[in-house]
């Protein structure tokens, strides 16, 4: 008896279980044949990185694939910054404020929100170096009533949210507009003099700047849900939306 | 054996409940369109300078000038002369254009206005020395000259300047733990 009732009772929960799967299956497909019908480019969702008004790295699904291209040649996923930042025999100079206009583009056919993360750093001899500050590497961060920084970023990230929809084809404004570094990187020197001749030798001479950007777009509909699931932060309690 | 066989149906079942359980859950998390793009770019400080003092002595009077031999950073420069109180020492610019050195009287330093490029030289600042007593032994006189430069670096209209208030803290090549990190 005892065993009659066991097994029936596993197979009321199989029985519920299905039920409860047909039941989200049906309810997605309803919800997906509507949205279908009625936006068939709906999938289309691309994003679009430009530095000084140039695409330097894009990512759109176009005819059921990805169609990943940049500005770097040999086919890497990832776009080059900083390629222009200094003319032809030009030095780098500190505390100049150099045009570094970074703004994001919805490449796609559906509107979008768009994040960004924003980092910088500085490394010697392909080594992440830790006793540099992140902030001597001065980026100006603009339009930030368009750009909602993330109360919660490390000197090395800052992430940036974009507020509102950004529709399909338009660009953001700004949300970095120049680069700056610090004199202070010189601030320790080892002087030394033989004869007549003075040798400055730098701490930091030959050390490397970094500046990296990743951007992400989500759609906008079902906002609130999608942005949770895909970077995991309260989209209205940010104000986003 | 019959234990074995109903344990086998129990096993299937709860397998079967636990893959429509998952897949009920892969269906939320596939819900979303997103996209992404990277980037990334990278720029070598260049600092370190040198530079060399050229002093030449005709009809008692120094010919200064400071050539940067760095191979590739710009320069400001400055001097400042040293010399005995019993001597009276007169510094004058003698570049082509007579203003490109300036005195400062607040840190008693001769300024030299333009930056140096890398293996370009200063033009010339004369240090004429007079009031010398008949006695003075003109081959051996004691006027020393302090040289000094600074890297260029920007102001907030964006011109090239020069930092003299930089306080340069010594270091020691110590290549310890804690520099880098992977």
């Amino acid at each position: 008896m005892r065993k009659k009732i066991t097994w029936g009772m596993l197979a009321l929960a199989v029985a519920l279980l299905l039920g409860s799967t047909i039941g989200s299956t049906r309810a997605a497909l309803t919800y997906y044949s509507e949205n279908y019908v009625a936006e068939i480019t709906v999938s289309q969702i691309g994003v679009s990185l430009l530095e000084n008004g140039e695409v330097v790295s894009s990512r759109d699904y176009d005819e059921n694939e990805w169609k990943v291209s940049t500005n770097q040649e040999g086919g890497s996923g990832s776009g080059a910054l900083l390629k222009d930042l200094l003319k032809e025999g030009e030095k780098l100079a500190f505390n100049k404020r150099y045009e570094e206009r970074l703004t994001v583009k919805n490449s796609g056919t559906i509107d979008t929100y768009v994040r960004v993360r924003v980092y910088r750093y500085w490394t010697r001899d392909g080594r992440k170096l830790t006793t540099l500050s992140p902030d001597l590497i001065d980026l100006n961060f603009a339009n930030e009533d368009k750009w909602v920084k993330n109360p919660e970023q490390t000197a090395e990230c800052t992430e940036l949210f974009y507020k509102g929809i950004l529709p399909s084809g338009q660009e953001t404004e700004a949300f970095v507009d120049g680069v700056r570094i610090d004199g202070a990187v010189a601030s320790e020197a080892a002087i030394e003099t033989n004869g007549n001749v003075v040798t400055t030798t730098y701490k930091y001479d030959g050390v490397e700047f970094h500046v990296d950007v990743e951007v992400d777009a989500v759609q906008t509909h079902n906002a609130q849900e999608a942005i949770k699931s895909a970077w995991g932060v309260d989209a209205s309690g940010l104000g986003i939306l | 054996m019959r234990k074995i066989g109903q344990l086998k149906g129990v096993l299937a079942l709860a397998a079967a409940a636990l893959l429509l359980t998952g897949l009920a859950g892969f269906q939320d998390a596939a819900a979303y369109f997103t996209t992404y793009v990277s980037a990334g770019g990278s720029e070598i400080v260049r600092m370190g300078s040198q530079t060399e003092l050229i002093e030449d002595v005709t009809n008692m009077t120094k010919h200064i000038s400071i050539l940067n031999t760095s191979q590739t950073n710009d320069c400001y420069v400055r001097v400042k002369i040293f010399h005995g109180s019993q001597l009276d020492v007169t510094c004058s610019d003698a570049s082509g254009r007579g203003n490109l050195w300036h005195f400062s009287r607040e840190d008693g330093y001769w300024y030299y206005e333009p930056m140096v490029g890398p293996g370009a030289a200063t033009e010339i600042l004369d240090a004429k020395i007079g009031g010398l007593p008949p006695d003075f032994d003109r081959d051996s006189f004691n006027v020393v000259v302090i040289q000094e430069c600074t890297p260029v670096v920007y102001d907030e209209a964006g011109n090239p300047t020069a930092d003299w208030n930089t306080v340069y803290s010594d270091y020691r090549e110590t290549g310890g733990e804690g520099d880098f990190r992977e």
